[in-house]
């Protein structure tokens, strides 16, 4: 196992913009959290209810057969199987993936079923709660949906977190490696890339995701920004890391200094696997975001090069304070 | 700093070991060996580190496939997409070993930590065939969960067997870090390991062995059915070939009757209930039974339950079906008077699955002639045996037609199911049981306490389990009375058994609280009890018997007489004031004894034997002969007198208080 220790974390005096992006999330999460996971109970309680979700599935069924080219083949064949046979199950997984798919939202309303009339008011009663329910979810409100994209909410997006672990996460890396580059370009500076990476991260998603109802959350977009800036800088030079080699004898764990773009290496890649390896009706992590926001960070840490290149600036300051070694010394 | 192989001073590598080498020359020995923990090392970084995100690359288009074969639960593309990723990350691995061994003598792990691969026999370089057999063998150690990797620690040179195989060794360049030969520790510590793999082997060999001559075995029995849920249930397939009044044309429909019936007499659960419905609903097919059986189904949910019988009449307004609908409602809401009503209307054309639903319903509220009159009606079917003898026996145990109860468990007990036998046993067992441990080897206790064993879960019925506390208790008075040898039929002193090791039980829950509060042997614990209104009929009486057996205050029993005489007329309310009765009388409150055994009288159900005879007793000790000649003349009307009463001749006092006191009544009269 190997992870960027850099420098550590600074304190607040040293680093302040980067100290309160952190808080502003931290508050932001805290003050969700409780209501967030009230309503999320309460959207549970609905989509478990059995005629509900299989009604919903049905419907969703039907819908897939009348719009066959926006699906992949794997959700037309479980749509086919639910309309012909008694397979409840694919029928309420069905019914739970409806609830990820815009366009079948969108049309809800305009939606008939013939059978179980019963059944029919029960998903329509049901169906208007959940959309109750979801507009007072925080994450509805402050996450980015495809079919509500605003400029507000390609901001908001970025502070919002769906639990402590997927927080924790991001802050981890967001503290060690904008606290290390607010000492190169100052807090303005993490502050514009924090928030432009979160943009383009949300434009990638936009366009990567189609017609996906699941809001985007989380500060990964610009955590990924940051830290591709942070490795476009200090390209040249080797940041200290951390590692154990899972051996528990001396010499197999401890400190290396390594090339800081081996972590944007590594986490591009495993970003594009993400990516690749998951399909979107599935929902779960948005790769496609955190590859924008990496995108994002290492375009903005060209142009600054450049910048400070044609201006005959040197790259980094003369007194680097954070302790790096250069890759290639003199004579080699 | 980057470190040049023409840095290391590695003497060159002898073609083989010398003649007469012995461990002990170990200090003269050339070879700067590779330490196995550093090439353990090495491993860890090449695969871990530099190649795991290559390696979730080149996985990512199969678990795309494998995840959408999830979704549709395609198990054939799961397992082909997985075979295919995982030859996939084996010819990356492939390729990175076996191209870095070749043109560099080591892995990017191995290169970092200074470890380089050289052939044995002194050649400049690996060639590309001996890097790949190494690589295949290295690979086939992998699979065989490295257990050939510990030869690292055993081999002279310290080569497992890849490295034996492929005529490699693995040095240092770090003089500091080069391995001794093994030590004797360590050669020891690998035997140990391949003798215990070894006997690991064998058993699972055996074991596997074993195993399969079961499966062949058991495959050349007529396979077990298949589990598909797309198949409607078999029981109600079974059902149509012998029910009664079925017609071609409408086999559908009368599919769908006869898993109503089956599912009221609990012969099928819901889930079978519900495919037979989804089916119709798949094809379309929309009728009032549909409605009314998807009530059925939802009847847990009852908002949705309403809104399917308030559909039904919307179909079929005078159907059955309809009011069926209505009488559920009825019955949702307690309004029982219009439940008879509108039973007693539709009664002699009511469907089976109706018959059977009412007369469920009206055992559940102790209302026996009710019952009586849906039982009565329904066919004589084997399939539905295991609900009608339970319900017959309950329904004649109710009308205190013991006798005819106890003869029809005997008759047709050979026929039942365990759990329909349990059911039978149970409530017998638990009403014999009610007042007295006399019956306590009668033959429904001792079904019981065989059963119990027999049928999974079976303590977590409520008359079970409830049977099965009073046998507990009688039993312990049985093992009390032979301890200190006395009668043993005397009445339980209350508190004097532990409970505690019927806490390990897995009864009922409320039966665990009432076991509970007996364990803790307070008797305001057990009245605490009576104050929950969400308890069930049973175990409020049961509750309600204990404290009163437990009273000794008659204020205190006065209060539980006022609130018996506002529960429900049912037989619990019954057994109930018998004990309240038999209390009085204990404690010498004729009058109030009296006064219970009227309202009991004023409800007309059917007085036992011991209750008349008690109010002949108890209208005796108050001087008042008119009450008691009443009292007789009941008596007489449903119960043979005694042989010593009938004779009328002067006999010496009786034992009996009963006897002595129509004595006297018959000898004021002479």
């Amino acid at each position: 196992m190997i992870f960027p220790l850099l420098n550590g974390v600074y304190s607040f005096a040293r680093v302040p913009i980067t100290w309160t992006l952190f808080f502003i999330n931290l508050i932001i999460y805290l003050y969700t959290a409780g209501i967030s996971e009230h309503v999320q109970i309460e959207l549970e309680q609905v989509l478990k209810d059995e005629v509900y979700s299989t009604t919903q599935g049905l419907l969703f069924a039907g819908y897939i057969e009348d719009h066959k080219s926006r699906y992949p083949a794997s959700l037309q064949k479980l749509a086919n199987n639910s309309l012909t046979s008694l397979d409840l199950d694919h029928r309420r997984l069905l019914g739970t993936m409806a609830m990820r798919d815009a366009s079948f939202l969108a049309d809800a309303d305009q939606l008939k079923m013939t059978g179980d009339a019963v059944a029919f008011s029960w998903w329509k009663k049901k169906f208007t709660e959940l959309e109750d329910l979801r507009d007072s979810h925080p994450s509805y409100k402050l996450g980015l949906v495809h079919s509500d994209a605003s400029l507000s909410q390609m901001i908001s997006y970025q502070f919002m977190h769906s639990g402590m672990s997927h927080f924790l996460g991001n802050m981890i890396f967001f503290l060690l490696f904008a606290s290390n580059l607010e000492l190169i370009i100052g807090g303005l500076g993490v502050l514009v890339v924090y928030l432009l990476s979160g943009l383009f991260a949300a434009l990638v998603f936009l366009l990567a995701s189609e017609s996906s109802a699941v809001p985007l959350i989380g500060a990964s977009g610009a955590v990924s920004g940051v830290m591709a800036m942070f490795c476009v800088l200090m390209w040249h030079r080797s940041v200290r890391y951390i590692f154990f080699l899972f051996i528990p004898r001396r010499g197999f764990s401890g400190f290396i200094f390594l090339p800081a773009w081996l972590t944007l290496l590594l986490w591009f890649l495993s970003d594009l696997a993400g990516h690749w390896g998951s399909p979107s009706e599935l929902g779960g992590v948005a790769y496609a975001a955190h590859l924008g926001g990496e995108m994002g960070g290492v375009l903005i840490g060209v142009i600054v090069l450049l910048t400070r290149y044609l201006m005959g600036q040197p790259i980094l300051p003369e007194k680097l304070p954070i302790v790096t070694k250069p890759i290639f010394t003199q004579g080699q | 700093m980057v470190i040049r192989d023409d840095e290391n001073n590695i003497t060159d590598v002898p073609e083989k070991l010398p003649d007469g080498f012995r461990e002990s020359d170990h200090l003269s020995h050339q070879l700067a060996m590779a330490s196995p923990f550093d090439r353990a090392a090495a491993v860890v970084i090449d695969h871990f580190i530099i190649l795991m995100p290559f390696i979730y690359l080149v996985v990512a288009p199969f678990q795309y496939r494998m995840k959408e074969a999830a979704i549709v639960s395609d198990q054939m593309q799961m397992s082909y997409s997985f075979v295919l990723a995982f030859f996939a990350v084996l010819v990356l691995l492939f390729t990175y070993q076996t191209i870095c061994i070749w043109l560099w003598g080591a892995t990017i792990g191995k290169y970092l930590l200074g470890l380089r691969v050289k052939g044995i026999f002194g050649e400049k370089r690996v060639r590309l065939f001996q890097a790949f057999v190494r690589t295949v063998f290295w690979s086939l150690s992998c699979l065989f969960l490295g257990i050939p990797f510990l030869a690292s620690f055993s081999n002279l040179m310290r080569r497992p067997l890849h490295d034996r195989i492929a005529d490699t060794t693995v040095l240092t360049l770090r003089r500091e870090r080069q391995a001794a030969v093994p030590s004797y520790q360590e050669r020891s510590m690998v035997r140990g390991v391949y003798w215990a793999c070894g006997v690991f082997l064998s058993i699972l060999f055996l074991t596997a062995l074993m195993t399969g001559r079961d499966y062949l075995i058991s495959e050349s029995e007529p396979l077990a059915r298949l589990e598909d849920d797309e198949l409607l249930c078999d029981e109600v397939a079974e059902a149509q070939m012998d029910w009664p009044g079925e017609t071609a044309t409408e086999s559908e429909t009368n599919r769908l009757e006869i898993a109503m019936a089956l599912f009221a007499s609990g012969s099928v659960d819901r889930k079978c209930l519900q495919y037979e419905v989804e089916y119709l609903t798949l094809n379309k097919k929309e009728s009032a039974l549909v409605y009314l059986a998807k009530s059925f189904v939802y009847s847990d949910q009852s908002e949705l339950s309403e809104m399917y019988l308030n559909k039904v009449c919307e179909f079929a307004k005078d159907s059955h079906e309809c009011r069926l609908s209505e009488i559920v409602l009825h019955v949702s809401n307690d309004d029982w008077d219009l439940v008879s009503t509108n039973f007693d209307y539709d009664i002699n054309n009511a469907p089976i699955y109706t018959l059977i639903w009412a007369t469920r319903q009206f055992l559940d509220r102790q209302e026996y002639q009710s019952a009586k009159k849906f039982i009565d009606r329904l066919p004589d079917m084997k399939l539905l045996s295991d609900f009608m003898v339970p319900a017959r026996a309950k329904i004649l145990w109710g009308l205190r037609e013991v006798d005819a109860a106890k003869g029809l468990e005997l008759a047709a007990y050979s026929t039942l199911s365990e759990e329909a036998k349990l059911d039978v046993s149970s409530f017998l067992c638990y009403e014999e049981l009610w007042n007295s441990c006399e019956n306590r080897e009668s033959r429904s206790c001792k079904n019981l306490t065989t059963l119990v064993e027999k049928v999974d879960d079976s303590l977590s019925d409520l008359k079970t389990s409830l049977a099965f506390l009073r046998k507990w208790e009688c039993d312990q008075v049985k093992a009390q009375s032979e301890a200190r040898n006395l009668g043993q039929n005397q009445i339980t002193l209350p508190n004097v058994f532990d409970y505690e090791p019927l806490l390990s039980q897995p009864l009922h829950p409320d039966v665990r609280m009432l076991v509970g509060a007996l364990s803790d042997k307070k008797l305001e614990d057990i009245s605490e009890l009576l104050k929950d209104d969400t308890l069930e009929d049973d175990i409020s009486s049961e509750v309600s018997r204990r404290m009163i057996t437990r009273l000794n205050s008659v204020g205190a029993l006065e209060l539980l007489s006022q609130d018996w005489a506002l529960h429900r007329r049912n037989l619990n309310w019954i057994k109930t004031g018998e004990t309240l009765f038999h209390k009085y009388l204990q404690l010498k409150e004729y009058e109030k004894g009296l006064h219970v055994l009227d309202e009991i009288a004023k409800a007309g159900f059917k007085i036992s034997q011991k209750l008349i005879e008690g109010g002949v007793v108890a209208a005796m000790r108050l001087k008042q002969e008119g009450r008691a000649r009443v009292w007789l003349e009941e008596y007489s009307r449903h119960y043979p007198l005694p042989f010593l009463i009938q004779s009328k001749d002067r006999q010496p006092a009786s034992e009996s208080e009963f006897v002595g006191d129509v004595l006297k009544l018959q000898r004021g009269g002479q």
